[in-house]
């Protein structure tokens, strides 16, 4: 084989955008799944099953739009969401392999992993304790210094969240 | 020899980092174009240690979940932000004052600008109200005037109308024309006034051969020219 040499710069994408992809399936692809490159780096099982497709014809690249499909991330579902399909990183995964992608996954409620716990109050970072302290005296506040800690704020509601207040 | 790309490509994809580099020529000037080794020159992947990643990551997460903290206990309970620190608040409210007075001010003159606008509608009703009057009585002066007019011409119509031959009497009014007799024995003006005997006298009584006028009649000092007159008067045809 003679030498081959690759021009241009190297990105992580491996695939097509669904456009490209769907545009020539039956029913534009809706209710196949597809998975990402970039998530074939864990382990577990990520894909999407496709439920609205909508393209932009104006595009000479066959990459705008708005897809929606069903998530599920590392084994864990995620509900019916909006998808970023311009991504060339799209790979259609055959019929005859959807069973080994759907044993794989958890149940509904199950998350790949379980929400680290996190304490509700934390250390204050130490320079703001002592101007808080030395303001405290000036004004002959009495206060406690144990109980001079921080309140930490955490997203717990999003379903995207995997931390959980002790 | 040379190494192929193909490797380094493959393996960058399980990669988690890439940098990019942009570059800046500095010796050559920007129309020279890049040399021949350098063309194609792909900028080189970097990896990052995987321990080294998973090892921050965590690190990282926490940091950033008690700075986010510290942000909003600024923001919640201090009331601390850019936006709402005591001089923006104090320059907030110069603005509100501001703009309040100006729309006072502005209510004012757009009142002003109503009283005037209305004014101006008024006086405009008014005069179109005179006009209208005054074209009325013009309308009717024309009226009448038509009217007039044509009452005068009825009239003279009238008149002559008392002259107009009837047909069916042709033969004696012919010999009743051709019997006429008319008296030529005036002067006439060159504004077209009849004159006999130095008195004015219309058409009808100058044509007749039996008008005297009276005022000679009058005049006249002595009987002999009175009876002359009246002779030269039946004598004449």
């Amino acid at each position: 084989m003679s030498k081959i040499e690759y021009v241009g710069r190297a990105g992580r994408f491996l695939g097509k955008s669904l456009p490209q992809i769907c545009l020539k399936l039956k029913n534009f692809g809706i209710g196949r799944m597809f998975t990402r490159e970039t998530y074939k780096r864990y382990p577990e099982v990520t894909y999407y099953v496709l439920t609205d497709f909508e393209a932009d014809m104006s595009d000479e690249y066959l990459r705008r739009g708005v897809f929606k499909a069903d998530v599920v991330f590392r084994g864990g579902h995620y509900g019916n969401m909006e998808i970023p399909g311009f991504k060339e990183d799209f790979q259609l995964i055959a019929k005859e392999e959807e069973k080994f992608f759907l044993e794989r996954t958890l149940s509904l409620g199950q998350k790949w992993r379980e929400p680290t716990k996190v304490s509700k109050f934390v250390d204050l970072p130490p320079l703001l304790k002592e101007m808080l302290v030395q303001e405290a005296k000036e004004k002959n506040i009495q206060f406690d210094e144990n109980e001079l800690k921080l309140p930490l704020n955490i997203r717990t509601n999003s379903p995207f969240s995997h931390a959980t207040y002790e | 020899m040379l190494k192929s790309v193909t490797n380094s490509v493959f393996s960058s994809f399980k990669s988690l980092s890439i940098e990019q580099t942009r570059s800046i020529r500095l010796r050559k000037p920007p129309w020279v174009p890049r040399a021949k080794n350098k063309r194609f020159w792909i900028p080189p992947l970097k990896q990052q240690d995987r321990d080294e990643h998973n090892y921050m990551i965590p690190i990282w997460n926490k940091y950033k979940a008690e700075m986010r903290s510290v942000y909003l206990l600024f923001k919640t309970v201090a009331k601390f932000s850019d936006k709402e620190s005591a001089k923006a608040q104090e320059e907030k409210k110069k603005q509100m004052e501001k703009e309040y007075k100006q729309l006072e001010e502005n209510d004012q003159v757009n009142a002003e600008i109503l009283k005037k606008q209305l004014e101006e509608e008024n006086l405009k009703l008014e005069t179109k109200k005179k006009e209208a009057e005054l074209d009325f009585i013009k309308q009717k002066k024309i009226e009448e005037l038509y009217l007039t007019k044509a009452d005068k011409i009825v009239g003279k119509l009238i008149e002559k109308s008392k002259n107009f031959i009837d047909p069916n009497n042709l033969e004696y009014e012919i010999e009743k024309a051709l019997n006429e007799r008319y008296d030529h024995n005036f002067s006439i003006d060159s504004s077209g006034r009849f004159f006999k005997a130095k008195t004015i006298v219309t058409k009808s009584e100058a044509f007749d051969p039996k008008f005297i006028p009276k005022s000679t009649q009058s005049i006249l000092p002595d009987t002999s020219s009175q009876q002359k007159n009246t002779e030269l008067a039946e004598t004449s045809p």
